[in-house]
């Protein structure tokens, strides 16, 4: 069942938000997602596949992930492996998620006194 | 995959099973594969990383694992895998509530974090109180609660005759009987009857020996249970096509695959073609015999009705009218018995009845003593586990008097400490509860393997929702008492008196005072578990000293089924048994060999009364009654028996010669006590038949089992389609299999062997459930005494640390060693004394339960309690005698020194 009104989900558990920017872009299968995940947040996230396939039986059940064949230019294609894309309702949970992160920021203040941060915009 | 994977992995994809099978089917593979990828990368690291990674790797599991599980049984999705609930949590007053306890419970795992050993220590011995209790619930649970698997359970019963003066037996009813108790009485709204057969399916792959039941049409319709595919039979079957067969659940899965279409199918049953018209309930089993594997209907035929009322071999289950309850039934039955008696005087012994019985008591009544026993055990054996661990929480929590008078001074709420106390209890409990849980299935699954041959109910055990929810209880009472009862002792504290005196470790007197009382008892328990599992030794060598009478050793069996098709009539069957007789005495190995048609152990039986020409049994006593088996020429050698007086049959002993019979020494001494038997005459109402030998008792049920009497006749003179085959070697029996099976084939390739079996597992196997009783007691007796050793040493440790100081003046004043060594044991002795006397009374008390359960020993058997006493003041002696050493050697300047 989805709750269509993605602003109800927030905010979003940090590991979930971080495997979902993961699959923004392209669609990926579990190992890969937990390295991505990991080199993106420098360590800081750790996806053990305990943690990683629990969260995405939930998010497959939420209607926020969903299983696709694996990408046309994939270079070593295991048949065992199973790709995951994000769905129209996962981009807009994760955009949701983001614009409340940028608001928590402006609202504290502390967004300006963030070294190297500049305009994201 | 061709690359072996690494221990690691291995076990990681058995632990996945913790995941539910939706997770588990679909992701299972990868997460093998991740772990594998990440095992490699750790180990090349080095060994810590390993070891890093497979704590991590464990952690994932319990915590991830474990929230899914949870999700799955309970429909209880923590919605924390996507959005954290706190926020909810934090509005309300509940909420702070349990954020408190949730502090508490990590405060409770740091603490425990910070002191391992004494965790693990606690967390194990309550995981042994919990996993002994799991595992022996889930086998009451299955056998004892589990509601039988037919409509209205409570309402079915079965009818036997009841014969008091032949020690109180329970025989089966007649046909005729059966016809007169379906019409007459009104207390039932439907009754069956059914009768034990094996049938021998030949015609696709390899004959088989098929354990199965001919049912009566109303069978089904009286258990109230539909087929789950097809139909069952019902009253049509007579006079119409009886040709049908319905399948049991495993029988269908087993032969056919699970396969809908079997319906409709012919199979071949002893040579004669049966329809398949449906499949029972996996969970439907037969009601008297569990592992009937299909039924044929049962069509009564007028000559069977017309048998007399003692021609006992049908079971009958019925249900009671709605608003009968049992008492009804039973007195309505006795009444009909009496009238029956008095209508046919010539039929009945004097005090011949009928009894009504519930179904569902009848199928416990065999475990329930047995059960119950080790129900008590188990739960004596957590009682002193709990004591263990509240004692080890007494003398941690001695030593953090001081720390509580601080914070009650600092004005924390006695309320506060209590809850963080009970959350160390409910930690320790609940990581109880999983180590026991794991114990409990290793358990379960380790009695499934042991005597699953001899206790064929145990497959039904399972740990099953009822089953963890009483783990939880079991595991959350637990907590509370571990974590209160030094509560007690804490609370009590008084503010000013501990900060001003800078109370010490170990200086409590009323936390020792409650230590000591839980010493006292956990070595009363212990007494207890340990003189019941003394007293069933000593019943289990002194049966197996017992001699069956016959020599077990080197003897196979087998039982053979002759199809009413290929041997329709007996000169058939007995010349079949004449040819096969040859044909095994040549098998390689074979030293001598017979049949019998009912052997000693196997499980069946075959009575009858009979008379015995010149005795008149006198009005208030039974006709003579025993055990009938037709063997053959050779038997009397091949199993064993002696022979006392005349001859055995011979192959010159057949159908023109004159009937013949042998008896045995007991038959013999009961009714000519001081005459030779050879010569005697006895008659089953078909004419005279001479005794013409007497040879030793066979044991029959049992090592334990009252003897009966005992006929012989041959089968040259009474063929029989069935017979046991019985061979003896010098050898190792197994050998034979091989050239028996040869044998049988070069007379009928299409017969097979069934129930293939040394005749010396035979005997083990009857003794199967005693032994498991016996061995599951003397676990628990010996977990309850090493719990209770160490209970008597931690006590005895705090003392002399308690009293370090007076000993060291002691020893300082001119004491000698020996004195020290004394006192200090003598402390300890007075102690073991309270608790083995209590334990002594109590169990004498509590040994009657057991007697049940006993064979050749009283229940106060005075050298089991002897032994037993010896045993624990042993024990209690050594875990004394440490600290006592200790005592001796404490120095007097340094304890001194320490004030």
């Amino acid at each position: 069942m989805t709750d269509a009104e993605p602003s109800r989900h927030l905010p979003l558990n940090p590991r979930v938000f971080a495997i979902l920017t993961v699959l923004l872009d392209v669609p990926s299968h579990g190992y890969r997602i937990k390295q991505e995940v990991e080199e993106r947040s420098g360590g800081a996230v750790t996806l053990d596949p305990g943690s990683l396939y629990r969260s995405i039986a939930k998010l497959l059940d939420d209607g926020i992930l969903e299983e696709v064949p694996a990408p046309a230019d994939e270079a070593d294609v295991d048949a065992r492996r199973r790709y995951y894309g994000i769905t129209p309702f996962g981009r807009a949970l994760v955009a949701a998620e983001a614009s409340r992160l940028h608001a928590l920021l402006d609202r504290s203040g502390l967004r300006t006194a963030l070294p190297g941060e500049e305009s994201a915009g | 995959m061709s690359v072996e994977e690494p221990l690691v992995v291995r076990l990681y994809r058995r632990a996945l099973r913790i995941f539910p099978r939706r997770i588990r089917c679909v992701h299972g593979d990868e997460m093998a594969a991740m772990v594998h990828a990440g095992w490699v990368d750790a180990r090349r690291r080095g060994r810590t990383a390993g070891f890093r990674f497979a704590l991590r790797t464990l952690k994932d599991l319990a915590v991830n694992g474990g929230a899914a599980r949870l999700a799955a049984t309970f429909g209880l999705e923590p919605t924390e895998a996507t959005t954290p609930h706190l926020r909810q949590m934090r509005g309300s007053r509940g909420g702070r509530g349990m954020e408190k306890m949730m502090r508490d419970v990590r405060h409770a795992l740091r603490g425990f974090a910070r002191r391992p050993a004494f965790a693990a220590i606690a967390v194990l011995t309550l995981g042994l109180g919990i996993g002994g209790n799991t595992a022996i619930f889930s086998v009451v649970s299955a056998l004892l609660l589990r509601p039988l698997p037919y409509a209205d359970p409570s309402a079915l019963v079965t009818l036997n005759h009841y014969y008091p003066s032949l020690n109180g037996m329970e025989a089966s009813v007649s046909a005729r009987g059966f016809r007169d108790y379906r019409s007459g009485p009104r207390s039932f709204t439907s009754m069956a009857v059914e009768t034990g057969r094996a049938l021998n399916l030949t015609g696709e792959g390899e004959p088989e020996r098929i354990a199965a039941a001919a049912a009566s049409p109303a069978y089904f319709e009286t258990l109230g249970i539909a087929p789950t595919l097809g139909r069952a039979y019902g009253r049509e079957v007579v006079g119409g096509d009886a040709r049908v067969v319905v399948l049991g659940y495993g029988f269908w899965s087993r032969r056919f695959g699970g396969d809908p279409g079997v319906l409709g199918r012919t199979l071949a049953l002893d040579g004669e073609p049966y329809t398949v018209i449906g499949v029972m309930p996996r969970t439907f089993r037969d009601v008297f015999d569990r592992q009937v594997q299909l039924w044929v209907p049962l069509v009564l035929t007028e000559e069977q009705y017309s048998r007399g009322y003692t021609n006992e071999w049908l079971s009958l289950v019925a249900r009671l009218a709605p608003g009968t309850d049992i008492g009804a039934a039973r007195t309505e039955m006795a009444d009909f018995a009496e009238r029956l008696k008095q209508d046919n005087p010539d039929w009945f012994a004097p005090d011949w009845s009928i009894h009504v019985t519930g179904l569902e008591q009848r199928a416990t009544a065999d475990v329930r003593p047995a059960l119950l026993v080790l129900l008590g055990a188990v739960v004596l054996v957590l009682l002193i586990a709990c004591a263990n661990v509240a004692n080890l929480l007494l003398t941690r929590a001695s030593g953090q008097r001081r720390q509580v008078a601080v914070r009650l001074a600092m004005g924390a709420s006695r309320a506060d400490i209590l809850r963080r106390l009970l959350a160390e209890g409910l930690v320790l409990g609940l990581s109880g509860a999983v180590v026991g849980l794991a114990l409990g299935y290793g358990g379960v699954t380790g009695l499934q393997s042991l005597a699953s041959r001899s206790v064929p109910a145990l497959a039904d055990v399972s740990l099953d929702r009822s089953v963890l929810l009483f783990t939880l209880l079991v595991s959350l009472g637990t907590g509370v008492f571990v974590g209160l009862m030094p509560a007690l002792g804490t609370l009590r504290t008084d503010v000013s008196g501990a900060l001003r005196e800078g109370v010490r470790a170990g200086d409590d007197r009323s936390g020792l005072r409650l230590r000591r009382t839980f010493v006292v008892s956990q070595l009363a328990l212990s007494l207890a578990l340990l003189a019941g599992a003394g007293l069933l030794l000593k019943s289990m060598a002194r049966l197996q000293a017992v001699s069956p009478g016959f020599d077990a050793r080197g003897l196979m069996t087998f039982y053979l089924a002759l199809p009413s098709n290929d041997y329709p009539d007996e000169t058939a069957q007995r010349g079949f048994f004449d040819q096969l007789l040859p044909l095994v005495r040549d098998v390689p190995g074979v030293t001598s060999a017979g049949f019998e048609s009912v052997l000693p152990f196997a499980g069946g039986w075959s009575t009858s009364s009979f008379t015995v020409v010149g005795f008149e049994p006198g009005s208030e006593e039974p006709n003579a009654w025993g055990d009938i088996r037709i063997v053959g020429p050779g038997f009397q050698e091949a199993l064993g028996l002696p022979l006392l007086e005349g001859r055995f049959f011979t192959e010159a002993d057949g159908p023109e010669t004159p009937l013949v019979a042998v008896v045995d020494e007991e038959l013999a001494r009961r009714y000519w006590p001081d005459e030779d038997a050879v010569g005697k005459r006895i008659s089953f109402g078909d004419g005279p038949i001479e005794v013409i030998g007497v040879v030793g008792h066979a044991a029959h049920e049992g090592l334990d089992a009252d003897p009966r009497v005992q006929v012989y006749g041959t089968y040259r003179q009474f063929p029989r389609a069935g017979m046991f085959v019985l061979a003896r070697t010098s050898g190792d029996p197994s050998a034979l299999v091989a050239g028996l099976r040869a044998a049988v084939a070069g007379l009928d390739s299409n017969l097979p062997l069934a129930r293939v079996s040394t005749m010396e597992r035979l005997i083990a196997d009857s003794m199967g459930e005693r032994k498991l009783s016996l061995v599951l007691l003397a676990v628990f007796a010996a977990v309850a005494l090493a719990l209770a050793a160490t209970g008597v040493y931690g006590v005895m440790a705090q003392v002399v640390g308690q009293r370090t100081r007076e000993l060291g003046v002691r020893i300082a004043m001119g004491a000698d060693r020996g004195a020290v060594l004394g006192l200090v044991m003598r402390q300890g002795m007075s102690l073991v004394a309270v608790g083995i006397g209590l334990g002594l009374v109590g169990s004498l008390a509590l040994s009657r339960v057991l007697k049940s359960q006993l064979f050749g020993v009283t229940p106060t058997d005075p050298t089991t309690y002897i032994l037993v006493v010896a045993v624990l003041s042993a024990s209690a002696v050594l875990a004394t005698l440490v600290p006592a050493l200790r005592a001796t050697h404490v120095d007097p300047v340094e304890a001194l020194r320490q004030e």
